[in-house]
Protein backbone atom coordinates (compact mmCIF):
# COMPACT_ATOMS: atom_id res chain seq x y z
CA UNK A 1 0.00 0.00 0.00
CA UNK A 2 2.92 2.33 0.58
CA UNK A 3 3.59 1.81 -3.12
CA UNK A 4 0.27 3.37 -3.86
CA UNK A 5 1.03 6.53 -1.93
CA UNK A 6 4.42 6.90 -3.53
CA UNK A 7 3.56 6.00 -7.10
CA UNK A 8 -0.13 6.57 -7.65
CA UNK A 9 -1.62 8.99 -5.15
CA UNK A 10 -0.14 12.15 -6.63
CA UNK A 11 -0.72 11.33 -10.31
CA UNK A 12 -4.26 10.28 -9.53
CA UNK A 13 -4.97 13.45 -7.59
CA UNK A 14 -3.44 15.59 -10.32
CA UNK A 15 -5.48 13.77 -12.95
CA UNK A 16 -8.65 14.22 -10.91
CA UNK A 17 -8.09 17.94 -10.25
CA UNK A 18 -7.17 18.55 -13.88
CA UNK A 19 -10.23 16.71 -15.12
CA UNK A 20 -12.53 18.55 -12.73
CA UNK A 21 -11.31 22.02 -13.63
CA UNK A 22 -11.27 21.35 -17.38
CA UNK A 23 -14.77 19.87 -17.24
CA UNK A 24 -16.05 22.84 -15.26
CA UNK A 25 -14.96 25.29 -17.97
CA UNK A 26 -15.97 22.80 -20.62
CA UNK A 27 -19.63 23.29 -19.70
CA UNK A 28 -19.53 26.82 -21.04
CA UNK A 29 -17.42 25.94 -24.07
CA UNK A 30 -19.94 23.27 -25.06
CA UNK A 31 -22.90 25.62 -24.55
CA UNK A 32 -21.21 28.30 -26.62
CA UNK A 33 -20.23 25.76 -29.29
CA UNK A 34 -16.64 26.76 -28.69
CA UNK A 35 -15.31 23.36 -27.65
CA UNK A 36 -12.59 23.50 -30.25
CA UNK A 37 -10.89 26.40 -28.47
CA UNK A 38 -9.60 24.02 -25.78
CA UNK A 39 -8.20 21.81 -28.50
CA UNK A 40 -6.60 24.79 -30.19
CA UNK A 41 -4.97 26.14 -27.05
CA UNK A 42 -3.56 22.83 -25.93
CA UNK A 43 -2.06 22.24 -29.37
CA UNK A 44 -0.36 25.59 -29.60
CA UNK A 45 1.22 25.09 -26.19
CA UNK A 46 3.81 22.90 -27.95
CA UNK A 47 5.26 25.60 -30.23
CA UNK A 48 5.06 28.00 -27.29
CA UNK A 49 7.15 25.72 -25.14
CA UNK A 50 9.65 25.02 -27.91
CA UNK A 51 10.00 28.73 -28.61
CA UNK A 52 10.55 29.52 -24.95
CA UNK A 53 13.19 26.78 -24.81
CA UNK A 54 14.93 28.16 -27.89
CA UNK A 55 14.94 31.66 -26.43
CA UNK A 56 15.75 31.00 -22.78
CA UNK A 57 17.57 27.69 -23.11
CA UNK A 58 15.92 26.32 -19.96
CA UNK A 59 13.17 23.86 -19.29
CA UNK A 60 12.04 25.67 -16.15
CA UNK A 61 8.31 25.34 -15.66
CA UNK A 62 7.80 29.09 -15.44
CA UNK A 63 9.51 29.74 -18.77
CA UNK A 64 7.53 26.97 -20.42
CA UNK A 65 4.26 28.24 -19.08
CA UNK A 66 4.97 31.79 -20.19
CA UNK A 67 5.86 30.49 -23.64
CA UNK A 68 2.65 28.50 -23.83
CA UNK A 69 0.67 31.48 -22.59
CA UNK A 70 2.12 33.77 -25.25
CA UNK A 71 1.39 31.17 -27.91
CA UNK A 72 -2.19 30.88 -26.67
CA UNK A 73 -2.57 34.64 -26.82
CA UNK A 74 -1.20 34.78 -30.37
CA UNK A 75 -3.58 31.99 -31.38
CA UNK A 76 -6.62 33.72 -29.92
CA UNK A 77 -5.71 36.93 -31.75
CA UNK A 78 -5.07 34.98 -34.96
CA UNK A 79 -8.43 33.19 -34.69
CA UNK A 80 -10.19 36.50 -34.22
CA UNK A 81 -8.36 38.03 -37.20
CA UNK A 82 -9.11 35.11 -39.51
CA UNK A 83 -12.74 35.20 -38.42
CA UNK A 84 -13.10 38.92 -39.13
CA UNK A 85 -10.97 39.27 -42.25
CA UNK A 86 -11.88 35.96 -43.85
CA UNK A 87 -15.51 36.20 -42.73
CA UNK A 88 -15.57 32.51 -41.84
CA UNK A 89 -17.11 30.88 -38.82
CA UNK A 90 -15.20 30.54 -35.58
CA UNK A 91 -14.54 26.80 -35.80
CA UNK A 92 -12.99 27.12 -39.26
CA UNK A 93 -10.75 29.93 -38.04
CA UNK A 94 -9.71 27.84 -35.01
CA UNK A 95 -8.98 24.83 -37.21
CA UNK A 96 -6.73 26.83 -39.50
CA UNK A 97 -4.95 28.69 -36.70
CA UNK A 98 -4.10 25.84 -34.39
CA UNK A 99 -3.04 23.27 -36.98
CA UNK A 100 -0.74 25.80 -38.61
CA UNK A 101 0.84 26.85 -35.34
CA UNK A 102 1.12 23.29 -34.08
CA UNK A 103 2.82 22.25 -37.33
CA UNK A 104 5.22 25.13 -36.91
CA UNK A 105 6.02 23.82 -33.44
CA UNK A 106 6.83 20.35 -34.76
CA UNK A 107 9.19 21.84 -37.36
CA UNK A 108 10.86 24.07 -34.77
CA UNK A 109 11.40 21.05 -32.56
CA UNK A 110 12.99 18.92 -35.29
CA UNK A 111 15.01 21.71 -36.81
CA UNK A 112 16.60 22.57 -33.53
CA UNK A 113 17.17 18.97 -32.62
CA UNK A 114 15.78 19.57 -29.17
CA UNK A 115 14.90 15.89 -29.08
CA UNK A 116 18.05 15.38 -27.03
CA UNK A 117 16.36 17.25 -24.25
CA UNK A 118 13.34 15.72 -22.57
CA UNK A 119 10.93 17.51 -24.81
CA UNK A 120 9.17 15.57 -27.48
CA UNK A 121 5.87 15.40 -29.24
CA UNK A 122 4.82 12.25 -27.46
CA UNK A 123 5.42 13.79 -24.08
CA UNK A 124 3.44 16.81 -25.14
CA UNK A 125 0.49 14.75 -26.29
CA UNK A 126 0.24 11.98 -23.74
CA UNK A 127 1.69 13.79 -20.79
CA UNK A 128 3.71 12.10 -18.16
CA UNK A 129 1.39 11.48 -15.28
CA UNK A 130 3.19 8.31 -14.24
CA UNK A 131 6.45 10.17 -13.72
CA UNK A 132 5.02 12.37 -10.97
CA UNK A 133 6.33 10.19 -8.20
CA UNK A 134 6.25 11.29 -4.56
CA UNK A 135 9.55 9.88 -3.39
CA UNK A 136 9.03 10.83 0.23
CA UNK A 137 5.53 9.41 0.26
CA UNK A 138 6.32 6.27 2.19
CA UNK A 139 2.80 5.63 3.41
CA UNK A 140 -0.39 7.38 4.43
CA UNK A 141 1.38 8.83 7.46
CA UNK A 142 3.45 10.93 5.06
CA UNK A 143 0.40 13.06 4.44
CA UNK A 144 0.97 14.49 7.92
CA UNK A 145 4.71 14.76 7.59
CA UNK A 146 5.77 18.29 6.82
CA UNK A 147 9.06 17.24 5.30
CA UNK A 148 7.49 14.63 3.06
CA UNK A 149 4.83 17.10 1.94
CA UNK A 150 7.53 19.54 0.89
CA UNK A 151 8.72 16.91 -1.56
CA UNK A 152 5.39 16.68 -3.38
CA UNK A 153 5.76 17.26 -7.12
CA UNK A 154 5.24 21.00 -7.79
CA UNK A 155 2.65 20.17 -10.46
CA UNK A 156 0.19 19.25 -7.72
CA UNK A 157 0.24 22.71 -6.19
CA UNK A 158 0.11 24.27 -9.62
CA UNK A 159 -3.00 22.44 -10.83
CA UNK A 160 -4.65 23.01 -7.45
CA UNK A 161 -4.13 26.77 -7.65
CA UNK A 162 -5.48 26.80 -11.17
CA UNK A 163 -8.51 24.77 -10.10
CA UNK A 164 -9.18 27.27 -7.33
CA UNK A 165 -8.85 30.12 -9.82
CA UNK A 166 -11.35 28.43 -12.13
CA UNK A 167 -13.85 28.02 -9.29
CA UNK A 168 -13.48 31.65 -8.23
CA UNK A 169 -13.88 32.81 -11.84
CA UNK A 170 -17.05 30.80 -12.29
CA UNK A 171 -18.57 31.93 -9.00
CA UNK A 172 -17.88 35.60 -9.63
CA UNK A 173 -18.95 35.61 -13.27
CA UNK A 174 -21.64 32.93 -13.15
CA UNK A 175 -24.55 35.17 -14.13
CA UNK A 176 -22.65 37.11 -16.78
CA UNK A 177 -21.35 33.83 -18.23
CA UNK A 178 -24.78 32.27 -18.43
CA UNK A 179 -26.45 35.36 -19.90
CA UNK A 180 -23.62 35.91 -22.36
CA UNK A 181 -23.72 32.27 -23.44
CA UNK A 182 -27.48 32.30 -23.95
CA UNK A 183 -28.05 35.74 -25.41
CA UNK A 184 -24.96 37.84 -26.08
CA UNK A 185 -26.92 40.77 -27.52
CA UNK A 186 -29.13 41.05 -24.47
CA UNK A 187 -26.04 40.72 -22.30
CA UNK A 188 -24.46 43.66 -24.11
CA UNK A 189 -27.61 45.74 -23.68
CA UNK A 190 -27.59 45.30 -19.89
CA UNK A 191 -23.85 45.95 -19.74
CA UNK A 192 -23.01 42.42 -18.65
CA UNK A 193 -19.95 42.88 -20.93
CA UNK A 194 -20.17 39.64 -22.92
CA UNK A 195 -17.02 40.42 -24.89
CA UNK A 196 -14.95 40.85 -21.72
CA UNK A 197 -16.41 37.72 -20.13
CA UNK A 198 -15.75 35.84 -23.37
CA UNK A 199 -12.11 36.90 -23.30
CA UNK A 200 -11.78 35.98 -19.61
CA UNK A 201 -13.24 32.56 -20.33
CA UNK A 202 -10.73 31.96 -23.10
CA UNK A 203 -7.93 33.14 -20.80
CA UNK A 204 -9.09 30.75 -18.07
CA UNK A 205 -9.18 27.96 -20.63
CA UNK A 206 -5.63 28.83 -21.65
CA UNK A 207 -4.34 28.92 -18.07
CA UNK A 208 -6.04 25.64 -17.22
CA UNK A 209 -4.89 23.96 -20.40
CA UNK A 210 -1.29 25.02 -19.90
CA UNK A 211 -1.12 23.95 -16.26
CA UNK A 212 -2.75 20.65 -17.11
CA UNK A 213 -0.68 20.18 -20.22
CA UNK A 214 2.53 20.30 -18.29
CA UNK A 215 1.28 17.86 -15.67
CA UNK A 216 -0.92 15.52 -17.60
CA UNK A 217 -0.53 16.11 -21.35
CA UNK A 218 -2.82 17.77 -23.83
CA UNK A 219 -4.85 14.69 -24.71
CA UNK A 220 -6.50 14.82 -21.28
CA UNK A 221 -7.15 18.52 -21.66
CA UNK A 222 -8.83 18.18 -25.03
CA UNK A 223 -10.99 15.29 -23.86
CA UNK A 224 -11.95 16.92 -20.58
CA UNK A 225 -12.98 20.24 -22.11
CA UNK A 226 -15.52 18.39 -24.23
CA UNK A 227 -16.54 14.92 -23.09
CA UNK A 228 -17.86 15.33 -19.51
CA UNK A 229 -19.81 18.50 -20.31
CA UNK A 230 -21.19 17.12 -23.57
CA UNK A 231 -22.23 13.89 -21.81
CA UNK A 232 -23.78 15.85 -18.94
CA UNK A 233 -25.80 17.95 -21.42
CA UNK A 234 -27.44 14.73 -22.62
CA UNK A 235 -28.37 13.72 -19.07
CA UNK A 236 -30.26 16.84 -18.02
CA UNK A 237 -31.96 19.99 -19.28
CA UNK A 238 -30.90 22.03 -16.29
CA UNK A 239 -27.66 23.98 -16.22
CA UNK A 240 -26.92 23.45 -12.52
CA UNK A 241 -27.43 19.73 -12.83
CA UNK A 242 -25.40 19.66 -16.02
CA UNK A 243 -22.43 21.20 -14.21
CA UNK A 244 -22.82 18.75 -11.31
CA UNK A 245 -22.98 15.79 -13.70
CA UNK A 246 -19.94 17.02 -15.61
CA UNK A 247 -17.98 16.99 -12.36
CA UNK A 248 -19.10 13.49 -11.44
CA UNK A 249 -18.28 12.17 -14.91
CA UNK A 250 -14.89 13.91 -14.93
CA UNK A 251 -14.00 12.37 -11.58
CA UNK A 252 -15.12 8.92 -12.69
CA UNK A 253 -13.10 9.22 -15.91
CA UNK A 254 -9.99 10.30 -14.01
CA UNK A 255 -10.07 7.60 -11.34
CA UNK A 256 -11.37 4.77 -13.50
CA UNK A 257 -9.02 5.69 -16.34
CA UNK A 258 -6.02 5.80 -14.07
CA UNK A 259 -6.80 2.46 -12.42
CA UNK A 260 -7.57 0.76 -15.74
CA UNK A 261 -4.34 2.01 -17.29
CA UNK A 262 -2.26 0.85 -14.36
CA UNK A 263 -3.92 -2.41 -13.46
CA UNK A 264 -6.21 -3.28 -16.39
CA UNK A 265 -3.58 -5.10 -18.46
CA UNK A 266 -2.53 -7.01 -15.33
CA UNK A 267 -6.06 -8.24 -14.84
CA UNK A 268 -5.92 -9.55 -18.41
CA UNK A 269 -2.71 -11.34 -17.54
CA UNK A 270 -0.49 -8.98 -19.50
CA UNK A 271 2.70 -7.72 -17.96
CA UNK A 272 2.45 -4.09 -18.98
CA UNK A 273 0.65 -0.87 -18.23
CA UNK A 274 -0.94 1.70 -20.51
CA UNK A 275 -0.74 5.49 -20.65
CA UNK A 276 -2.94 6.86 -17.87
CA UNK A 277 -3.73 10.04 -19.80
CA UNK A 278 -4.76 8.05 -22.85
CA UNK A 279 -6.93 5.74 -20.80
CA UNK A 280 -8.62 8.63 -18.96
CA UNK A 281 -9.46 10.30 -22.26
CA UNK A 282 -10.75 6.98 -23.61
CA UNK A 283 -12.98 6.41 -20.60
CA UNK A 284 -14.44 9.90 -20.94
CA UNK A 285 -15.08 9.18 -24.62
CA UNK A 286 -16.84 5.93 -23.75
CA UNK A 287 -18.99 7.76 -21.21
CA UNK A 288 -19.95 10.23 -23.93
CA UNK A 289 -20.83 7.33 -26.23
CA UNK A 290 -23.06 5.83 -23.54
CA UNK A 291 -24.71 9.21 -22.96
CA UNK A 292 -25.33 9.53 -26.71
CA UNK A 293 -26.95 6.10 -26.78
CA UNK A 294 -28.94 6.20 -23.56
CA UNK A 295 -29.06 9.82 -22.31
CA UNK A 296 -32.63 10.94 -21.60
CA UNK A 297 -32.21 14.30 -23.36
CA UNK A 298 -30.47 13.32 -26.56
CA UNK A 299 -33.38 14.52 -28.69
CA UNK A 300 -34.60 17.93 -27.76
CA UNK A 301 -37.56 19.90 -29.00
CA UNK A 302 -35.62 23.15 -29.29
CA UNK A 303 -33.10 21.68 -31.67
CA UNK A 304 -35.80 20.18 -33.85
CA UNK A 305 -37.74 23.41 -34.08
CA UNK A 306 -34.75 25.61 -34.81
CA UNK B 1 -25.72 68.04 -30.66
CA UNK B 2 -25.46 69.63 -27.30
CA UNK B 3 -27.49 67.36 -25.08
CA UNK B 4 -27.14 69.51 -22.01
CA UNK B 5 -28.77 72.48 -23.69
CA UNK B 6 -31.53 70.85 -25.69
CA UNK B 7 -34.54 70.14 -23.45
CA UNK B 8 -36.07 67.81 -26.04
CA UNK B 9 -33.02 65.56 -25.99
CA UNK B 10 -32.66 65.72 -22.22
CA UNK B 11 -36.24 64.48 -21.88
CA UNK B 12 -36.02 61.79 -24.57
CA UNK B 13 -35.40 58.20 -23.44
CA UNK B 14 -33.40 57.64 -26.63
CA UNK B 15 -31.99 60.29 -28.92
CA UNK B 16 -29.57 59.42 -31.70
CA UNK B 17 -27.70 61.91 -33.82
CA UNK B 18 -25.71 61.22 -36.97
CA UNK B 19 -25.65 57.50 -36.28
CA UNK B 20 -23.69 55.61 -38.91
CA UNK B 21 -22.93 51.89 -38.94
CA UNK B 22 -21.15 49.94 -41.61
CA UNK B 23 -20.62 46.25 -42.25
CA UNK B 24 -17.74 46.09 -44.66
CA UNK B 25 -17.69 48.95 -47.12
CA UNK B 26 -21.38 49.64 -47.48
CA UNK B 27 -23.10 51.63 -44.74
CA UNK B 28 -25.99 49.75 -43.10
CA UNK B 29 -27.22 52.87 -41.38
CA UNK B 30 -26.18 56.30 -42.58
CA UNK B 31 -26.31 59.42 -40.47
CA UNK B 32 -29.69 58.82 -38.84
CA UNK B 33 -31.10 61.40 -36.43
CA UNK B 34 -34.04 60.52 -34.27
CA UNK B 35 -35.41 61.78 -30.97
CA UNK B 36 -37.84 59.33 -29.37
CA UNK B 37 -40.73 61.28 -27.83
CA UNK B 38 -41.16 60.31 -24.17
CA UNK B 39 -44.26 58.21 -23.52
CA UNK B 40 -44.67 57.36 -27.20
CA UNK B 41 -45.10 54.06 -28.92
CA UNK B 42 -42.93 54.29 -32.00
CA UNK B 43 -42.66 51.88 -34.92
CA UNK B 44 -39.42 51.66 -36.86
CA UNK B 45 -40.37 50.80 -40.40
CA UNK B 46 -38.46 50.02 -43.54
CA UNK B 47 -37.80 47.23 -46.05
CA UNK B 48 -35.53 44.24 -45.39
CA UNK B 49 -31.92 45.35 -45.09
CA UNK B 50 -32.93 48.92 -44.30
CA UNK B 51 -30.87 48.81 -41.11
CA UNK B 52 -33.71 48.83 -38.57
CA UNK B 53 -32.22 46.22 -36.24
CA UNK B 54 -28.75 47.57 -36.85
CA UNK B 55 -29.87 51.05 -35.83
CA UNK B 56 -31.17 49.71 -32.51
CA UNK B 57 -28.16 47.49 -31.87
CA UNK B 58 -25.80 50.39 -32.53
CA UNK B 59 -27.82 52.65 -30.24
CA UNK B 60 -27.60 50.02 -27.49
CA UNK B 61 -23.86 49.57 -27.96
CA UNK B 62 -24.23 45.97 -29.17
CA UNK B 63 -22.91 46.77 -32.64
CA UNK B 64 -20.02 49.18 -33.01
CA UNK B 65 -20.99 52.46 -34.64
CA UNK B 66 -18.74 54.38 -36.98
CA UNK B 67 -19.95 57.74 -35.80
CA UNK B 68 -22.85 59.41 -34.08
CA UNK B 69 -24.07 60.23 -30.64
CA UNK B 70 -26.54 58.25 -28.52
CA UNK B 71 -28.23 59.82 -25.51
CA UNK B 72 -30.60 58.36 -22.94
CA UNK B 73 -32.28 61.21 -21.05
CA UNK B 74 -29.50 63.47 -22.22
CA UNK B 75 -26.63 61.29 -21.00
CA UNK B 76 -24.51 58.64 -22.79
CA UNK B 77 -26.08 55.17 -22.99
CA UNK B 78 -23.28 53.53 -21.01
CA UNK B 79 -24.27 55.52 -17.91
CA UNK B 80 -27.99 55.14 -18.44
CA UNK B 81 -28.46 51.60 -19.69
CA UNK B 82 -30.55 50.81 -16.60
CA UNK B 83 -33.38 52.83 -18.15
CA UNK B 84 -33.52 50.66 -21.26
CA UNK B 85 -34.86 47.12 -21.68
CA UNK B 86 -34.08 45.32 -24.93
CA UNK B 87 -36.04 42.46 -26.48
CA UNK B 88 -33.87 40.93 -29.21
CA UNK B 89 -35.20 38.95 -32.13
CA UNK B 90 -36.35 35.55 -31.00
CA UNK B 91 -34.22 33.86 -33.64
CA UNK B 92 -31.03 35.42 -32.27
CA UNK B 93 -30.62 32.91 -29.43
CA UNK B 94 -30.13 29.19 -29.01
CA UNK B 95 -33.40 27.88 -27.57
CA UNK B 96 -31.74 24.56 -26.90
CA UNK B 97 -29.91 26.19 -23.98
CA UNK B 98 -30.41 24.32 -20.69
CA UNK B 99 -32.56 26.89 -18.92
CA UNK B 100 -36.10 27.10 -17.66
CA UNK B 101 -38.52 29.90 -18.45
CA UNK B 102 -37.96 31.31 -14.97
CA UNK B 103 -34.17 31.23 -15.45
CA UNK B 104 -34.50 33.34 -18.59
CA UNK B 105 -36.80 35.91 -16.96
CA UNK B 106 -34.43 36.19 -14.00
CA UNK B 107 -31.68 37.25 -16.41
CA UNK B 108 -33.53 40.58 -16.48
CA UNK B 109 -32.57 41.05 -12.81
CA UNK B 110 -28.84 40.92 -13.60
CA UNK B 111 -28.22 44.46 -12.42
CA UNK B 112 -29.95 43.95 -9.09
CA UNK B 113 -27.76 41.03 -8.10
CA UNK B 114 -24.09 41.38 -7.23
CA UNK B 115 -21.94 38.28 -7.59
CA UNK B 116 -21.93 37.45 -3.88
CA UNK B 117 -25.71 37.65 -3.64
CA UNK B 118 -27.87 34.59 -4.01
CA UNK B 119 -31.14 34.66 -5.87
CA UNK B 120 -33.84 35.15 -3.26
CA UNK B 121 -37.55 34.57 -2.96
CA UNK B 122 -38.20 38.23 -3.70
CA UNK B 123 -36.41 37.96 -7.08
CA UNK B 124 -38.32 34.83 -7.91
CA UNK B 125 -41.59 36.59 -7.07
CA UNK B 126 -40.64 39.52 -9.27
CA UNK B 127 -39.96 37.17 -12.17
CA UNK B 128 -43.20 35.26 -11.58
CA UNK B 129 -45.11 38.54 -11.58
CA UNK B 130 -43.68 39.46 -14.97
CA UNK B 131 -44.54 36.02 -16.26
CA UNK B 132 -48.12 36.37 -15.13
CA UNK B 133 -48.36 39.72 -16.93
CA UNK B 134 -47.69 37.91 -20.20
CA UNK B 135 -49.82 34.93 -19.20
CA UNK B 136 -46.90 32.50 -18.91
CA UNK B 137 -46.77 31.82 -15.16
CA UNK B 138 -47.87 28.21 -15.70
CA UNK B 139 -44.75 27.61 -17.80
CA UNK B 140 -42.19 28.87 -15.25
CA UNK B 141 -40.44 25.52 -14.78
CA UNK B 142 -40.65 24.54 -18.45
CA UNK B 143 -37.47 24.02 -20.46
CA UNK B 144 -37.28 26.90 -22.97
CA UNK B 145 -36.77 24.53 -25.91
CA UNK B 146 -40.27 23.15 -25.38
CA UNK B 147 -42.02 26.47 -26.03
CA UNK B 148 -43.77 27.55 -29.21
CA UNK B 149 -42.59 30.67 -31.02
CA UNK B 150 -45.29 32.83 -29.47
CA UNK B 151 -44.48 31.55 -25.99
CA UNK B 152 -40.77 32.24 -26.51
CA UNK B 153 -41.61 35.79 -27.51
CA UNK B 154 -43.71 36.26 -24.38
CA UNK B 155 -40.86 34.96 -22.21
CA UNK B 156 -38.57 37.55 -23.80
CA UNK B 157 -41.17 40.20 -23.08
CA UNK B 158 -41.38 39.06 -19.44
CA UNK B 159 -37.61 39.31 -19.14
CA UNK B 160 -37.82 42.93 -20.33
CA UNK B 161 -40.74 43.68 -17.99
CA UNK B 162 -38.76 42.54 -14.97
CA UNK B 163 -36.14 45.17 -15.80
CA UNK B 164 -38.76 47.84 -15.12
CA UNK B 165 -37.11 50.27 -17.53
CA UNK B 166 -38.41 53.58 -18.86
CA UNK B 167 -37.80 52.59 -22.47
CA UNK B 168 -38.47 49.20 -23.98
CA UNK B 169 -36.88 48.43 -27.33
CA UNK B 170 -38.32 45.47 -29.22
CA UNK B 171 -36.92 43.94 -32.39
CA UNK B 172 -39.80 42.43 -34.39
CA UNK B 173 -41.84 41.19 -31.44
CA UNK B 174 -44.60 39.93 -33.75
CA UNK B 175 -42.41 37.88 -36.08
CA UNK B 176 -43.66 34.32 -36.29
CA UNK B 177 -46.31 34.58 -33.57
CA UNK B 178 -49.99 33.76 -34.04
CA UNK B 179 -52.78 36.34 -33.98
CA UNK B 180 -53.80 35.61 -30.39
CA UNK B 181 -50.24 36.05 -29.10
CA UNK B 182 -49.84 39.22 -31.14
CA UNK B 183 -52.93 40.63 -29.50
CA UNK B 184 -51.73 39.62 -26.03
CA UNK B 185 -48.34 41.27 -26.64
CA UNK B 186 -49.96 44.46 -27.94
CA UNK B 187 -52.13 44.63 -24.81
CA UNK B 188 -49.04 44.40 -22.60
CA UNK B 189 -47.27 47.09 -24.63
CA UNK B 190 -50.27 49.39 -24.49
CA UNK B 191 -50.55 48.96 -20.72
CA UNK B 192 -46.89 49.94 -20.44
CA UNK B 193 -47.58 53.03 -22.49
CA UNK B 194 -50.54 53.87 -20.25
CA UNK B 195 -48.11 53.82 -17.33
CA UNK B 196 -45.94 56.41 -19.04
CA UNK B 197 -43.26 54.09 -20.45
CA UNK B 198 -41.82 54.60 -23.91
CA UNK B 199 -41.78 51.86 -26.54
CA UNK B 200 -39.66 51.59 -29.64
CA UNK B 201 -40.41 48.70 -31.90
CA UNK B 202 -39.11 47.35 -35.21
CA UNK B 203 -42.30 46.49 -37.03
CA UNK B 204 -43.02 44.76 -40.33
CA UNK B 205 -46.77 44.63 -40.77
CA UNK B 206 -47.65 47.98 -42.34
CA UNK B 207 -51.38 47.28 -42.01
CA UNK B 208 -51.30 47.37 -38.21
CA UNK B 209 -49.07 50.44 -37.77
CA UNK B 210 -52.05 52.75 -37.27
CA UNK B 211 -53.69 50.45 -34.73
CA UNK B 212 -50.66 49.85 -32.58
CA UNK B 213 -48.45 52.92 -32.77
CA UNK B 214 -48.62 56.67 -32.37
CA UNK B 215 -45.24 57.57 -33.87
CA UNK B 216 -43.20 56.17 -36.74
CA UNK B 217 -39.62 56.30 -37.95
CA UNK B 218 -39.24 55.27 -41.59
CA UNK B 219 -35.74 54.36 -42.61
CA UNK B 220 -33.95 52.87 -45.53
CA UNK B 221 -30.30 53.16 -44.51
CA UNK B 222 -30.99 56.90 -44.20
CA UNK B 223 -33.88 58.43 -42.35
CA UNK B 224 -36.87 58.88 -44.67
CA UNK B 225 -39.48 60.34 -42.36
CA UNK B 226 -40.33 60.53 -38.67
CA UNK B 227 -43.11 61.93 -36.54
CA UNK B 228 -46.64 61.21 -35.39
CA UNK B 229 -48.35 58.51 -37.47
CA UNK B 230 -50.90 60.86 -39.02
CA UNK B 231 -48.14 63.18 -40.27
CA UNK B 232 -45.23 60.95 -41.16
CA UNK B 233 -46.91 57.72 -42.21
CA UNK B 234 -47.85 58.85 -45.72
CA UNK B 235 -47.86 57.08 -49.04
CA UNK B 236 -45.12 59.36 -50.33
CA UNK B 237 -42.86 58.50 -47.38
CA UNK B 238 -43.64 54.79 -47.71
CA UNK B 239 -42.90 54.81 -51.42
CA UNK B 240 -39.60 56.50 -50.72
CA UNK B 241 -38.67 54.03 -47.95
CA UNK B 242 -39.64 50.97 -49.98
CA UNK B 243 -38.17 52.29 -53.22
CA UNK B 244 -41.55 52.46 -54.97
CA UNK B 245 -42.18 48.74 -54.58
CA UNK B 246 -45.60 49.07 -52.96
CA UNK B 247 -48.66 49.01 -55.22
CA UNK B 248 -51.43 51.62 -55.02
CA UNK B 249 -53.86 49.04 -53.66
CA UNK B 250 -51.42 48.09 -50.91
CA UNK B 251 -50.83 51.73 -50.07
CA UNK B 252 -54.53 52.52 -49.91
CA UNK B 253 -55.04 49.61 -47.55
CA UNK B 254 -52.12 50.69 -45.34
CA UNK B 255 -52.74 54.40 -45.15
CA UNK B 256 -56.51 54.24 -44.80
CA UNK B 257 -57.48 50.81 -43.48
CA UNK B 258 -60.90 52.07 -42.35
CA UNK B 259 -61.72 53.48 -45.79
CA UNK B 260 -60.65 50.23 -47.35
CA UNK B 261 -62.91 48.23 -45.08
CA UNK B 262 -65.96 50.38 -45.81
CA UNK B 263 -65.15 50.19 -49.51
CA UNK B 264 -65.15 46.42 -49.34
CA UNK B 265 -68.34 46.37 -47.33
Amino acid sequence: MSDFVMLSLVPMTIAAITCLSCALLGNFLVLRRQSLIGDAISHVALPGIVASFLITGTLAASAMMIGAGVAALITVVMIELIKRLGQVEASAAMGVAFTAIFALGVLMLEWHGASGVHLDVEHALYGNLESLIWFEGLGWHSLFDRQALADLPPQLARVSWVALLVVVFLVVFRRALVIGSFDAEFAASIKARPAVVDLLLVMMVAITAIAAFEAAGSIIVIAMFICPAASARLLTNHLGQQIAWSQVLALVSALLGYVLAGYGPGWLGLDMSLSAAGMIATVSGLILLLACLFGPYRQRDGAARA
Amino acid sequence: MNAALDPEIAASPLAVHGLTVSYGRKPAVYSVDFVTPPGSMTAIIGPNGAGKSTLLKAALGITRRLSGDVRVFGKPYAEQSRHVAYVPQRSSVDWDFPATVLDVVMMGLYRDLRWWQLTRRRHRDQAMQSLSRVGMEAFAERQIGQLSGGQQQRVFLARALVQDAELMILDEPFAGVDAATEKAIVEVLKSLKARGKTLLCVHHDLATVRDYFDHVLLINVRRVAAGPVHQAFTSAALQEAYGGRLSDVQLARIICPAAHLTQRA
